[in-house]
């Protein structure tokens, strides 16, 4: 692997997909009660954090 | 392979009179922020043949860098339909007064219209436009967590901004770029087909949630990640982002409303005449459920009794000797007992009289995912949204001895806490 084929935008929206997938998992194994005062917050940033991440590093090439 | 960028922005570029763009303007940085391909070949600058046929190729809709107040979005609509502006500017801001559409709109369009090329080109590596549009989402995301992000999430953001989105990518997709006519209708046709794709998976998605398959969807999302991850070192795969968010969507929407379609669909009514005959608790899936407890003589002391509904209504009638106490949840929907009402997203109702000895209380936990609750004492008392002679109060548990209400009281209580 050289440094040109790593792309951090797919690592950052790789972790928040992770994050958010542990999220709806608790919910489903009743860990946590998910409501929607938490979910919009958390789809909401994890959808703006990949934006950042994808402008910060540019388009693929 | 892929080679990531790294190129700073370009200096801003002085602005330049407002001259309509007629010239071949495909965008760089701005559209596309999920760019699907590990490869793709570095764009090529315009031939200067093609640039001086400017004058036969067709008209672009463009964000105006001249005619600007954030991004030019609306100068650039005004300039493609030549209306003034303001018209623009005007709409904007009463649809983001109006729930906050207008917000989304524009961030949309500033999102996925590409701005003219009269402004200085457009840097190649970073993309600042995606950059401020996501630092926005961020803070809007934080402005919900922190606080009333009702304006923000309300039912005409989603709703318009939802239409807004599926306008402007059709609108992108069947633009003329001076290709042939096929290819234009290929390229609309591929996008119907992706929207079309994308709403069967929402769907599909949901229901998959809602009939207990909640744990295996969440567990591919977590396995979408981990694919992410691991293709970041080998090039990147950022096209698994939308599949990621096709099915994570529907099944928080599904998980936060509490939507539980186990019990079957339909109308169910229940109309014990004796205790014996009372059960714990009532459930359906989908429809409306309708428990009349009139008839049944209630002991003294409490008596629980279970409601639960996927998506519909539950309708409670209860004599009129009996005290209630409620702890109701819904997903998303209106809660009443009697008097006392609330609805919107989040209802979490509860009402716990002091008890009396002797008296009869009848105990309700409800949980309503998507849909409504209400308890009376008769029939004529149901709110159906559009009665005649009374309007409730819909706020999110403001007002909650709404005057309109009053005709139904918890009469069976002697004192209401």
């Amino acid at each position: 692997m050289t440094p040109r084929d790593f792309d951090p935008a797919s690592l950052v929206a790789g972790l928040l997909v992770c994050g958010l997938g542990v999220l709806l998992l608790l919910d489903q194994v009743d860990a946590i009660d998910l409501r929607f005062g938490y979910f919009f917050p958390a789809i909401l940033g994890t959808v703006g954090a990949i934006m950042l991440a994808v402008g910060l590093t540019g388009r693929r090439r | 392979m892929s080679i990531p960028s790294d190129q700073p922005d370009q200096p801003d570029q002085p602005d330049q009179p407002d001259e309509p763009v007629t010239g071949p303007t495909e965008p760089m940085s701005s559209g596309d922020p999920l760019e699907a391909g590990p490869e793709r070949p570095q764009q090529e600058p315009p031939p200067p043949a093609a640039a001086t046929a400017a004058a036969g190729a067709p008209r672009r809709l463009t964000r105006s860098s001249s005619d600007r107040v954030l991004g030019g979005v609306a100068g650039g609509l005004g300039r493609y339909f030549d209306i003034d502006p303001i018209i623009f500017r005007i709409g904007f801001v009463v649809l983001t007064i109006a729930g906050g559409a207008g917000v989304l709109a524009y961030l949309a369009a500033w999102l996925v219209v590409p701005a003219d090329p009269i402004g200085g080109e457009v840097p190649a590596g970073r993309n600042r436009v995606l950059t401020w549009i996501g630092g926005g989402v961020l803070l809007i995301a934080a402005g919900v967590a922190l606080g009333d992000g009702l304006f923000f999430i309300g039912p005409p953001l989603f709703g318009f901004g939802l239409l807004a989105l599926l306008g402007v990518a059709l609108w992108r997709a069947a633009e003329n770029r001076g290709e042939d006519g096929n290819d234009v209708l290929r390229r609309a046709g591929l996008a119907i087909l992706l929207i079309v794709i994308s709403g069967v998976g929402f769907v599909a998605v949901a229901v998959g949630a809602a009939v207990g398959g909640g744990a295996v969807i969440a567990g591919l999302v977590i396995a979408i990640g981990v694919a992410l991850c691991v293709a970041a070192f080998v090039g990147g795969a950022r096209w698994l982002v939308l599949p990621a968010l096709i099915i994570a969507i529907p099944l928080g929407f599904v998980a936060a409303a509490g939507i539980d379609v186990d019990g079957g669909v339909g109308e169910r009514d229940y109309r014990p005449t004796d205790l014996a005959e009372l059960r714990d608790g009532y459930e359906l899936g989908i429809g409306e459920l309708r428990v009349d407890l009139r008839d049944v003589d209630l002991p003294a002391g409490r008596t629980p009794l279970e409601l639960s509904m996927g998506i519909g209504s539950v309708r409670v009638l209860v004599p009129e000797d009996v005290c209630v106490a409620s702890d109701v949840r819904v997903g998303a929907g209106y809660a009443r007992v009697f008097d006392r009402d609330s609805a919107g997203l989040d209802v979490d109702w509860r009402q716990s009289p002091t008890e009396t000895e002797g008296a009869k209380r009848l105990v309700i936990d409800g949980n309503i995912g998507v849909g409504e609750l209400q308890v009376v004492h008769n029939v004529t008392e149901f709110h159906d949204g559009d009665g005649p002679d009374r309007t409730f109060n819909d706020g999110f548990g403001s007002d909650p001895f709404g005057t309109d209400n009053a005709l139904d009281r918890n009469a069976g209580c002697m004192e209401v806490a």
